[in-house]
């Protein structure tokens, strides 16, 4: 079931977070609308992840506003409409993969119903099972977990975010570890969940031409806010440059 | 306008049993030999 709205799915203004004296966030702005795909690009250190982690609560941020679909989320508030996958992906390597994507689910299930992976109610793990045929892994459903490869893995990542049935999914570095054709199988089944399941896609990304193939929007960070928002195409070799230009400002020069 | 995702579940599909190989067997057979065996000996040692 849909429903209409006038907001975007995600929608973050003048985020603010500093670490001590250190400002990595400073107004940052930032929407996602429901069925979108946003790459955001910047050289390590520059916040990207930071940025992910105080949309979804994981890190604290100091000042601004983040809202899903129209509904104010507090600094530090955990919701199930977000799902984040990571770089290192956070599997429980010794629990099958069917377990690991019934996890997604523990946030909506009561302690006698979670206490132990053979626990999991019939109908969260036949939920699972649709969420693993969803990324292509039904058939490895009893296979544990640390038997995957890396780029199975991180699609076992995606099922448990879909199994959290949240709408927003932030990726931070999310192909990073992955070889070129399984970063490309990764970042396909991303675009699918935006194209065919209505999900509002952040991923940071290291990869410009895998951003220009499979992004709606590109954005960049600099000085810990949004500079350059802009389609794929419009995306110049010159602009990429300039986001992974090393930052002798900041790094405090060449030793 | 756009539209947002509901947080409705993803559809269901039947969980295909899990496959059993041969040490899971071997040691269940272990498992049910001992307690067998421990009952056997428990009932011959108990003075009715």
């Amino acid at each position: 079931m849909t429903s209409l709205t006038t907001s975007a799915a995600l929608s973050v203004r003048g985020l603010t977070k500093r670490f001590g004296d250190r400002v990595v966030l400073e107004g940052f702005d930032l929407d996602v609308n429901a069925g979108e795909v946003v790459s955001i690009l910047k050289a390590n250190g520059s916040g990207k992840s930071t940025s992910l982690r105080c949309i979804s609560g994981l890190t604290r941020f100091d000042s601004g506003s983040v809202s899903v679909a129209g509904r104010n989320v507090r600094s530090g508030e955990h919701i199930p409409e977000f799902a984040m996958v990571f770089q290192k992906i956070y599997l429980v390597p010794q629990l099958t993969v069917l377990e690991n994507v019934c996890a997604g689910a523990l946030g909506r299930l009561s302690f006698r119903q979670a206490w132990a992976p053979h626990a999991f109610p019939a109908d969260v793990r036949e939920e699972a099972m649709g969420c693993l045929d969803r990324v292509g892994l039904a058939q490895r459903a009893h296979d544990r977990a640390g038997r995957l490869s890396g780029g199975q893995q991180q699609r076992v990542a995606v099922a448990r975010a879909l199994c959290q049935r949240a709408g927003v999914l932030l990726a931070d570095e999310p192909v990073s570890a992955l070889d070129p054709a399984a970063a490309e199988q990764v970042m396909r089944l991303l675009r699918s969940l935006a194209d065919d399941d209505g999900m509002a896609v952040a991923a940071v990304l290291h990869q410009p031409d895998l951003a220009r193939r499979h992004s709606d929007r590109i954005v960049g960070l600099t000085g810990g806010r949004i500079t350059l928002d802009t389609a794929p195409a419009a995306l110049t070799d010159a602009e990429v440059d300039a986001l992974y230009a090393p930052d002798y400002a900041v790094e405090g020069g060449l030793a | 306008m756009s539209t947002t995702r509901s947080t409705a579940p993803a559809r269901r599909l039947p969980v295909p049993p899990r496959p059993r190989g041969v040490r899971s067997l071997v040691t269940m057979a272990v498992v049910l030999a001992v307690v067998v065996g421990l009952h056997v000996v428990a009932v011959r040692e108990t003075q009715f």
